[in-house]
């Protein structure tokens, strides 16, 4: 411990570059390991001269400074204590507008870097609202610099930017101001949603979907005449299957006649992400005529044929199952408005529960 | 002048002596004079065309290639003259002119002058920004939306935030179906002012288009794609059945192609040999012709399963209108398909399927279509038929 306490008067602004280098390198190698970490997050010292050498006119310094709070705020406990302490400094040293000053600017080297860093930090449910209101204001920009491919000119991907716009939506404060209509921020992540080049950036986006999703509030918005949601949903589940003109026709324009090298999406995790999306927008009524008449039934039977034979994973067949199950039957069969209006006794939730898991060992031989 | 300047004290008399001395010199010098009549003015009969030459009067400017007064030449190297301008006032003058012309819907002398502007030289980034801007409203007048694109371009290049030229190179990217462009203008326009009504209903509109367009093409394509593999089963089932053609050299690999398959008959054109819905029975447009008559029935499309007696009962439900003596029934007919390239005719066999007799040695597809002869059994027509000079096809 006193060893690492040591360290801290190598890591002064003023100090000798090769000293401060050579000691932030250890600093960084220490936030790899557990131990090391809780030593450095119990040092207020350590942690300031830490934030002081992330903007150090040194390219190695400030890197490594950086790559140290990324690791220092991996998990939920370290975040806060980071966050904090950020916000008692004197002079204060606000974490998240540096981040998305740094995230902002074409030319940061380590634009990529603080991206991790403010999504770490964004994970953290209490300290949310707190890093909206510093971000509201650059939402447009952030928004911009995730939509522009190639944005940062020093060949920062920015792909952590789709994890912190989910992390945003967690709060309802997030997903008003994403669906907002007067920046169309929306507009311009959704397409990200079938991005095959970074997990990341989809995984992101598609994290953005199921948090609107899950918000009863939005339905409306998202099923209107703009299929937008709808397909970013529907694009990953889509193969290369050729439907007849007729069900073409009923198909969202953008996924009418996919070519034959359409690919689903190979995450099974974000399969079942997409298809609980489908089955929240199947709550009331108008939505799930909406459905219908779009051709998710009809996507979602060539799904399930992929699913079982290709894709193989049981939880995404009983997903997908789930969807089907309620867009199959009439709606006078269904007889009720909305699905959330029913009250479940406890008892028998967990016998759903029991008979799901034991259906879903069925599923595949 | 100057003795007389010298001399003082002049009297009354000797001054007016003087002046009358003076009076009379130049009375002669004026009688010396030559009498020419004055030739410069107007004539009286031209005096309105000359009115309308003249730059002060004149109501029309000049059109390229006129031949203009000589003051008006001289105001124009006033105004044009590069060692009466700078670069500047040159460009800017070319400018006024574009401008002047813009006002009077003369699109094309605008783009015009403001080339001219632009050829200055002038290197001024303004105004250059402002010459090609204006030359691309010109283009955008006229519809010449590719250089309406291109000249706003060059103007946002020297002055980026351009946001009149930026507008017009977002709404020709539109007419142009540069999805990508205009979308990117769109967003540029709202980045500066997010309520910017036009651009968001463009991009939006853009958005759509793009949409459709892409729809549309992948339509194409999937469609192009399956003719494609229609066409390969269909050239399969050709091939496996060996069949030839008559307008295809012999021994050689048949090149089955659309043009080759095309019915060269009006009236069957539109059926081409094609496979049934079960994909294994051809089906095939045919021609009989009645050499009696010189005419020709024509059937759209025989599965290649029917008896050429099948065929026959069909052609013959109904008499031919032709025929008075009622000798064209099913049994009381023969068929003959023409082997062009041997020059002979061979009789078919009523109980053959068209398949089988495509598939006999001497039967050959001609013009994309099956072609029979059709003559009353055992008559002079037959005997005709038969008899008749047939030449042999040369292929080379």
């Amino acid at each position: 411990m006193d060893n690492v306490r040591e360290l801290i008067q190598f890591l002064q602004p003023n100090q000798r570059l090769d000293l401060k280098a050579v000691a932030l390198t250890h600093v960084l190698s220490l936030t790899g390991s557990v131990e090391g970490k809780e030593a450095i997050l119990s040092l207020d010292d350590m942690l300031m001269a830490i934030f002081g050498l992330t903007l150090d006119d040194n390219a190695t310094v400030s890197k490594d400074a950086v790559l140290s709070l990324i690791n220092l705020t991996a998990e939920e406990t370290g975040a806060i204590k980071v966050y904090e302490l950020a916000k008692q400094v004197q002079p204060r040293f606000a974490i998240a507008e540096v981040a998305s000053k740094q995230i902002c600017d074409e030319q940061a080297e380590l634009a990529d870097a603080w991206s991790m860093v403010l999504s770490n930090l964004s994970r953290v449910e209490a300290l949310v609202h707190s890093i909206l209101d510093t971000l509201e204001s650059t939402l447009p920009q952030l928004a911009k610099a995730f939509a522009k491919l190639e944005y940062n000119k020093k060949k920062c991907k920015l792909h952590y930017l789709a994890p912190i716009f989910c992390n945003l939506t967690q709060v309802p404060r997030g997903r008003e101001l994403c669906c907002q209509p007067k920046y169309q921020l929306l507009e311009k992540l959704l397409p990200f949603a079938s991005f095959e080049e970074s997990v990341v950036r989809r995984g992101g986006t598609i994290g953005i979907i199921k948090n609107i999703c899950f918000d009863a509030v939005y339905h409306d918005v998202i099923l209107n005449e703009q299929d937008d949601i709808l397909v970013a949903i529907l694009q990953p589940l889509c193969g290369p299957e050729e439907f007849t003109d007729e069900e073409m026709e009923k198909l969202p324009i953008e996924l009418q006649y996919l070519p034959e090298s359409k690919t689903r999406e190979t995450d099974p995790d974000l399969r079942r992400m997409l298809l609980e999306c489908l089955l929240q927008l199947c709550a009331t009524r108008r939505c799930r005529e909406v459905l219908r008449a779009k051709g998710v039934y009809e996507i979602l039977r060539e799904y399930h044929k992929w699913e079982a034979k290709v894709g193989r994973e049981s939880e995404c067949l009983l997903a997908c199952e789930n969807v089907v199950d309620i867009l199959i039957k009439k709606e006078d069969e269904i007889g009720l408005d909305n699905y959330k209006s029913v009250e479940v006794p406890a008892d028998q939730a967990d016998k759903f529960v029991q008979e799901d898991a034991a259906y879903v060992k069925s599923l595949l031989d | 002048m100057e003795n007389l300047a010298t001399k003082k004290n002049w009297t009354e008399e000797e001054r007016l002596e003087l002046a009358a001395q003076l009076d009379a010199q130049l009375d002669e010098f004026i009688d010396g004079l030559e009498k020419k009549r004055y030739e410069e003015g107007w004539p009286e009969d031209r005096w309105q065309e000359e009115m309308d030459k003249h730059p002060f009067f004149m109501k029309k400017a000049p059109q390229p290639g006129d031949e203009v007064h000589p003051m008006f030449e001289g105001l124009q190297k006033l105004k044009y003259d590069p060692e009466e301008n700078t670069l500047d006032e040159l460009a800017l003058n070319y400018k006024e002119d574009g401008n002047f012309y813009m006002k009077h819907k003369k699109f094309r002398m605008a783009v015009y002058s403001f080339t001219e502007g632009i050829k200055t030289k002038c290197e001024n980034p303004d105004v250059l920004a402002v010459l090609y801007n204006n030359r691309s409203a010109a283009h955008f007048f006229i519809k010449n939306h590719r250089s309406a694109l291109s000249d706003a371009q060059r103007a946002l290049f020297y002055k980026p935030d351009y946001n009149k030229a930026r507008w017009r190179a977002a709404q020709c990217a539109y007419e142009l179906d540069k999805f990508d462009v205009c979308s990117q203008m769109c967003e540029e326009l709202l980045e500066v002012d997010i309520d910017h009504k036009d651009a968001k209903a463009l991009l939006h509109k853009n958005k759509m288009k793009k949409m459709d367009t892409e729809r549309n093409q992948r339509k194409e394509a999937a469609e192009s794609k399956r003719r494609l593999a229609r066409f390969h089963k269909l050239r399969d089932a050709l091939t496996q059945r060996a069949i030839k053609f008559d307008d295809q050299p012999i021994n050689k690999r048949t090149n089955i192609t659309d043009e080759l398959l095309r019915p060269k008959f009006l009236p069957l054109e539109d059926y081409p040999v094609h496979l049934d819905e079960d994909e294994s029975t051809l089906i095939w447009p045919t021609a009989f012709s009645y050499p009696e008559f010189l005419l020709t029935d024509f059937q759209q499309q025989l599965p290649e399963t029917a008896t050429m007696m099948d065929c026959l009962i069909t052609l013959f439900e109904e008499p031919l209108p032709a025929d008075k003596m009622s000798s064209y029934r099913p049994d009381k007919v023969n068929v003959y398909y023409e082997n062009r390239k041997a020059g002979c005719a061979h009789k078919v066999n009523p109980k053959s399927t068209l398949r089988e007799i495509i598939n006999e040695k001497g039967f050959f597809v001609s013009g994309g279509a099956l072609l029979f002869y059709v003559v009353p059994k055992g008559t002079r027509v037959e005997q005709e038929f038969i008899n008749q000079q047939r030449r042999p096809q040369v292929y080379s």
